[in-house]
């Protein structure tokens, strides 16, 4: 956080606020003292004046005193710089006095009370201290509000391209092209592809408000759609998987499988003469879910700027936003094997 | 008629296959899965007619095209790529969008076939591969035919590019191959932070100089990674200038 100096209305609010102390303090002075006017306010003035000037460094001491987690540092620390900046303030308003006796030749009646002075400053100091901590609570709540704001704006933002990439239409129309083929020649097989087309955009619709679903429900979508894409591409890919059951219950981002099976639709079956195996693993362990996604592919000629999956980014970037971390995405590249996983926190 | 069908989905091919086996015009059907066995039914089986997918593994059918020099008509096949659909649209003999019908599929058909009896060849598919780069990003692979071999030469393998009358030269750390294109193509589809023309008769990947050398006063002396040198013109060293920062 930047110090708060730096902006032009909180140091006009906080030279006014000084003024206002000087005038309160003058007057306390003045009527619990005894003193004369012009040494209740020479005192006022010379007293607030340089704790004002000292103010500026406590921010420093705040700040500091963030980074430190436990109760006990920061009640230390502030003790230490409170005597500290109490001490350095008590000498200087001393030896001010002192200069001025000297200038003026006698003594007006400044006051040389250190017991006075050592619980003014110590009172000082705790108000600023308490200012200095309402207005970094206070940036806080609005930094909050703003990246709250900016979430959501970039789950909607997602979201939107999520759907557009869903009702993909080149699959969609590819799988039409596929039916215009099946009727006729093989009824049941069209009539498998219609079910599932159905099934899968329906499931697309059915979610696309929630942020999160379970597994299992996640899985066999994603699956419908990869079910599509082989009946499209024959004999072309070799599909297993290996589901732990406790997986299955896990709450996983909606619509996040997809398009990694997808990828290896775009990036390695269709640019591929030979048949692509494909490996689904997914398993629980320490509060994650581990979402493994492997297949192979064929290097030769296979485009470099292609393969390395730009799709894959939006995925990244969405388990980014929901979690707020970015270790829950690896993607692993040899000369054969692509593989993605995931890491999907269940308590966060 | 000998027709060409070119898809890598089979249910694509067998549904033209259907669709031909109802008409009684055709004397010969072929079929590829891909654009290298394509490419060799092309100059084996000589088709007049060629049904061609765009999206298709290692070569696309817009590649492809940039390979074939016979006269052919050409009826595309896509499901949805609106780059394609804008060049062909200005270009093209006929092109089908899948799913298409019986009745589209015969009109397309019909279309091409009075073409070939007025001998009314597309004998130019430049335009299409132009209009196509034109919208899309940078290209980064270039495909070439070397005898009857098809050679794919990805962008960052290229040491340069010289034209030579009709034709351009690429130097690559594969070989140098003759392609029929025009050096304006390469200039507007390969990435400019990459390839500068340096020349009017030269353009060069400037991640593959080893050093530049004064020639004259305006002139530079490239040289690149093969050993290759290259003179520069007055705009081209602006040009690399730009791109080097130098």
């Amino acid at each position: 956080m930047q110090n708060p100096f730096y902006n032009k209305n909180f140091t006009f609010s906080y030279l006014g606020i000084t003024v206002i102390i000087i005038t309160v303090y003058s007057v306390l002075v003045y009527f619990t003292l005894h003193v004369s006017w012009a040494v209740a306010v020479s005192e006022s003035v010379i007293s607030i004046t340089l704790f004002a000037a000292t103010g500026f460094g406590i921010w420093y001491v705040v700040k500091y005193n963030l980074s430190k987690t436990r109760l006990y540092e920061k009640i230390f620390l502030f003790i230490i710089s409170g005597i500290m900046v109490v001490l350095v303030w008590f000498v200087f308003n001393m030896l001010f006095k002192s200069i001025l006796i000297k200038l003026l030749g006698n003594n007006p009646g400044f006051i040389f009370n250190p017991l006075y002075h050592l619980s003014t400053g110590l009172f000082l100091f705790t108000i600023l201290i308490l200012v200095y901590q309402i207005i970094i609570l206070f940036n806080k709540y609005a930094e909050k509000l703003k990246s709250e704001e900016m979430l959501k704006q970039n789950l909607a933002e997602t979201k939107l391209n999520m759907l557009k990439a869903y009702i993909n239409p080149h699959f969609l129309f590819n799988s039409l092209n596929s039916i215009n083929f099946l009727i006729g020649t093989d009824n049941e097989k069209a009539r498998v592809m219609i079910i599932n087309l159905s099934e899968y955009f329906r499931s697309i619709l059915k979610h696309k408000d929630q942020i999160f679903i379970n597994f299992k429900e996640e899985y066999i979508s994603a699956l419908t759609y990869f079910k599509i894409e082989q009946e499209r591409f024959g004999n072309k890919i070799l599909f297993k998987d290996d589901i732990e059951e406790s997986s299955y219950n896990s709450k996983i981002p909606v619509m996040i499988l997809q398009p990694l099976f997808e990828n290896i639709i775009k990036h390695a079956v269709s640019e591929s003469l030979v048949a692509i195996e494909v490996y689904f693993k997914s398993y629980c362990d320490n509060d994650c879910l581990y979402i493994l996604l492997e297949n192979t592919y064929e290097s030769e000629f296979t485009n470099q700027k292609k393969g390395t999956g730009l799709g894959l980014s939006s995925t990244f970037d969405r388990l980014y936003y929901i979690y707020n971390r970015r270790d829950l995405f690896q993607i692993n590249k040899n000369e054969k094997k692509f593989s993605v996983l995931l890491k999907i926190p269940q308590k966060f | 008629m000998r027709i060409l069908v070119i898809d890598d989905e089979p249910h694509a091919i067998e549904l033209i296959k259907n669709y031909l086996k109802e008409r009684e015009d055709i004397d010969e059907i072929r079929l590829a899965t891909d654009g290298f066995d394509g490419l060799k039914e092309i100059n084996e089986f000589n088709p007049e007619i060629l049904f061609l997918d765009i999206q298709m593994p290692k070569i696309s059918g817009i590649e492809l095209l940039e390979l074939i020099d016979v006269p052919v008509q050409v009826i595309f096949t896509t499901a949805y790529d609106e780059y394609a659909i804008r060049a062909f649209e200005l270009n093209a003999t006929d092109y089908l969008l899948k799913p298409f019908s019986k009745e589209r599929f015969n009109k397309a058909l019909d279309r091409a076939k009075s073409n070939l009896a007025s001998s009314n060849f597309q004998d130019n598919f430049n335009k299409i591969v132009e209009n196509y780069n034109e919208n899309k990003e940078f290209i980064n692979r270039v495909v070439v035919k070397s005898g009857i071999r098809i050679v794919i030469i990805p962008v960052e393998k290229i040491y340069c590019i010289e034209s030579a009358d009709d034709y351009v030269v690429i130097l690559s750390e594969t070989g140098e191959f003759v392609k029929n294109s025009t050096m304006k193509y390469f200039e507007k589809s390969l990435n400019p932070n990459d390839f500068v023309r340096v020349h009017r008769s030269t353009i060069i990947n400037v991640n593959k100089i080893k050093e530049i050398q004064p020639y004259s006063k305006e002139n530079f002396s490239i040289i690149l990674n093969n050993g290759k040198i290259v003179r520069t013109s007055r705009q081209g060293i602006v040009e690399l200038k730009k791109i080097l920062d130098f």
